[in-house]
């Protein structure tokens, strides 16, 4: 009798534990296959387009090439003698975009490298909802300008989910649109 | 630091009752809990088994990459699609695992001390699971592809490092060219192969490192991904278009939870939570409280260099190096590598020279922890079992990271803690059953879960009859009167009722026999460090 009551004690308990197995097995399915694609994350409203704006330009040289005095050339090595001192340095690239008539993005921007010789990239998103707009861009591209360099003024239709990639061609000194 | 603390104990407390519930379940040894390590090295194996299998049929190219993967998915569903589906949850369950294995070694308070390069090299672990598990999104190229892309680029362009901003790669779909995706490839590759020595550097101090789970867990959670990968088949969201806006996303949370915030936070405040994260995981070991734990010492007079010290050593801290001290018999003598020892006492444990007095001599051993030495044992369990008045004299061994001996409310036993169980030497248990112990009764960590990782299945072991290579309980001894219970921090009342059993046990065990102990025509008790002490050898 005692050793029937042990089995029956040692069956009810493997299945308490087979099913208690099956609830945690079932709790980790359903944990990693929830959280693997849930819940959906909206990243942005489907009405919703973006304007990146982003291009590397190199703004024009900060100061111009000017011939070393006779003084200075007789102050270096022979060897080192060179007619012009051209100072590497460039202008940092002054970005504005306004959309219609309201300032969205100003930002200067510094060349890179530690001898601020290389260009100034930009990279930037801007969030609208879809419609039309009328674009006003601007850019300066040298310390000495008063004013702007450059300059884009248009309309632009932005469709749900677009997005607009706003360049500049460094070669035609416009500004692009993809 | 209080807020740490506390949320160490409150994290210790949840651990505790969820590992309990589950030890009534899996029982100890298949308890998910206890095998977290070892899950995240079997996870990776499914991992890189399936990821060759899906190798083999992926083309990387803007085009082909998209196209392979959606061929594996719906035409060659029946294996390409579960190998696939296998690939990703078993990514994500590496994920669970591994910060369960972080939360649980923190609450446990395991990384300290020694403990330090185990856990500060899991950290570099860390980073390449997430990182290879990134790049894999963006090897499939969908929107979900894109906007990892797009938005880790993004994030690492607010550093200011990059000359021009990488995530100009991928502002129009012609930004990207075939050889990107070769390279990502190679990068995903690579990055496994980097994760798979940093794993084995992540336990290079732990000697026989469990780096498998038990059968019945390895076999119910492969069952598990494949009953996922069959009722829920990972699938590609839409194609990447990089003129669109992804907009709602099926985003895999286990990898990308932060990619949330770089849009309601800013990228500067992701990064500050990413260092902070990045530091405090870096620096947990040195904070306070710092606990100093003495390092073991060699007594070369009794050590043979019998290597039994090395392989019980649960931290790689003991090494055998040729004789020092040109001892006429023994070439090899055990040495203690400082760095890594905790000073867990095991090795005083498996010492064969950890005898009980003989004579006039104290008590000896080739091996011991100073201030937990093996003089302050024999002092500390003396005089535990003097303050006995009970007729049937039980003496509790325990350790300092199980039930709190002191507070159990249990009449007429005695306790002594250990840094460990496995400290005690087996030949002790002989000692002080012939001086004075009627039964001697030990317990410490959770079976399998021992805060010394190999503490409780030493002792066990060295109790048993079957195991005669470690030193080990005589076989004269009768185990009736010998007794364990592995018990959790909050397993006091099963403790108490295990030790309430035991006593029974030991009643009905002594009445059999009459009251006579064999081992009662052995020579009478010695001196306690100078001081004669006459421990009664008389029973009952």
């Amino acid at each position: 009798m005692y050793c029937r009551a042990m089995r029956r004690g040692d069956k009810a308990m493997q299945i308490f534990q087979y099913l208690g197995q099956a609830f945690w097995y079932l709790l980790f399915i359903a944990f990693i296959g929830y959280f693997s694609m849930s819940p959906a994350y909206t990243f942005m409203a489907p009405d919703q387009a973006l304007i990146k704006l982003a291009f590397n330009h190199s703004g024009k040289l900060k100061l111009p090439c000017r011939e070393f005095t006779a003084e200075e050339q007789a102050a270096k090595p022979k060897h080192m003698r060179i007619a012009f001192d051209c100072p590497r340095e460039r202008s940092p690239v002054y970005v504005i975009m306004k959309i219609d008539g309201k300032l969205i993005f100003e930002k200067t921007i510094n060349p890179a490298g530690f001898a601020k010789d290389l260009s100034s990239p930009l990279y930037e998103r801007i969030a609208l909802k879809a419609g039309q707009y009328h674009l006003s861009l601007g850019m300066r591209d040298h310390v000495d300008t008063e004013g702007l360099d450059y300059e884009f003024e248009g309309s632009i239709t932005l469709a749900a989910s677009q997005i607009l990639v706003v360049g500049f061609d460094s070669e035609h000194n416009e500004f692009t649109f993809q | 630091m209080a807020v740490l603390i506390k949320l160490q104990r409150a994290g210790l407390r949840l651990f505790q009752s969820l590992e309990r519930l589950l030890g009534h379940v899996f029982r100890e040894f298949n308890n998910p809990f206890y095998s977290l390590g070892a899950l995240a090295f079997y996870f990776f194996y499914i991992i890189v088994g399936s990821g060759i299998y899906l190798f083999i049929f992926y083309e990387p190219s803007i085009k082909g990459s998209f196209d392979t993967v959606d061929y594996l998915t719906h035409e060659q569903w029946y294996f390409g699609g579960i190998m696939r589906s296998l690939h990703r949850y078993a990514s994500d369950a590496l994920v669970l695992v591994m910060v369960l294995h972080i939360l649980r070694e923190f609450t446990l308070d395991r990384y300290r001390g020694a403990r330090w390069f185990t856990w500060v090299t899991g950290f570099p672990a860390l980073l390449l699971i997430f990182s290879s598990g990134l790049i894999g999104y963006w090897l499939v190229w969908d929107t979900l592809g894109q906007y990892i892309a797009v938005r880790s680029t993004e994030w690492l362009d607010w550093l200011p490092i990059f000359s021009e901003p990488s995530a100009r790669n991928f502002l129009t779909n012609s930004s990207v060219s075939d050889l990107f995706f070769r390279l990502i490839l190679i990068g995903h590759i690579a990055i496994s192969i980097f994760l798979f020595v940093a794993l084995l550097v992540h336990v290079k101090n732990i000697s026989k490192a469990i780096t498998s789970p038990p059968r019945n867990l390895a076999v119910g959670t492969f069952l598990c991904l494949l009953i996922l990968s069959l009722a829920l088949p990972a699938v590609s969201q839409e194609r990447a278009d990089l003129s669109q806006v992804p907009g709602i996303i099926h985003i895999d949370w286990f990898y990308m939870f932060a990619y949330p915030l770089m849009d309601h936070w800013s990228m500067g405040g992701v990064w500050a939570l990413v260092a902070v994260i990045t530091l405090l995981l870096l620096f947990l070991p040195w904070l306070p409280p710092q606990r100093h734990r003495p390092v073991a010492k060699v007594l070369l007079e009794k050590c043979s260099g019998c290597s039994l010290c090395v392989m019980d050593c649960p931290y790689e801290a003991i090494i055998l190096q040729p004789r020092t001290d040109g001892h006429p018999s023994y070439v090899r003598e055990a040495a203690v590598v400082a760095d890594n020892c905790v000073g867990c006492g095991i090795c005083t444990g498996a010492c064969p020279f950890s005898r009980p007095p003989r004579g006039e001599e104290l008590l000896t051993t080739g091996i011991d922890v100073p201030s937990r030495d093996i003089q302050h044992l024999y002092r500390a369990s003396a005089l535990a079992l003097e303050a006995l008045r009970s007729n049937t004299k039980v003496l509790v061994y325990g350790c300092d990271h199980g039930v709190a001996l002191d507070s159990l409310a249990i009449e007429d036993v005695a306790v002594v803690s250990l840094p460990c169980t496995a400290a005690l030497p087996a030949s002790f248990i002989g000692y002080m059953l012939r001086h004075g112990a009627d039964g001697i009764f030990l317990t410490g960590c959770r079976r399998g879960d021992c805060y010394h990782r190999l503490g409780n299945i030493w002792v066990e072991q060295r109790l048993s009859l079957d195991h005669q290579s470690r030193p080990h309980l005589p076989r004269w001894i009768p185990r009736q009167r010998i007794g364990y219970y592995w018990a959790g921090l909050d397993d006091e009342r099963p403790l108490i009722r295990a030790i309430d059993r035991f006593q029974k046990g030991l009643h009905d065990f002594s009445a059999a026999n009459n009251g006579q102990h064999e081992e009662d025509s052995l020579p009478d008790p010695v001196s306690i460090q100078g001081t004669r002490k006459q421990v009664s050898s008389e029973k009952h």
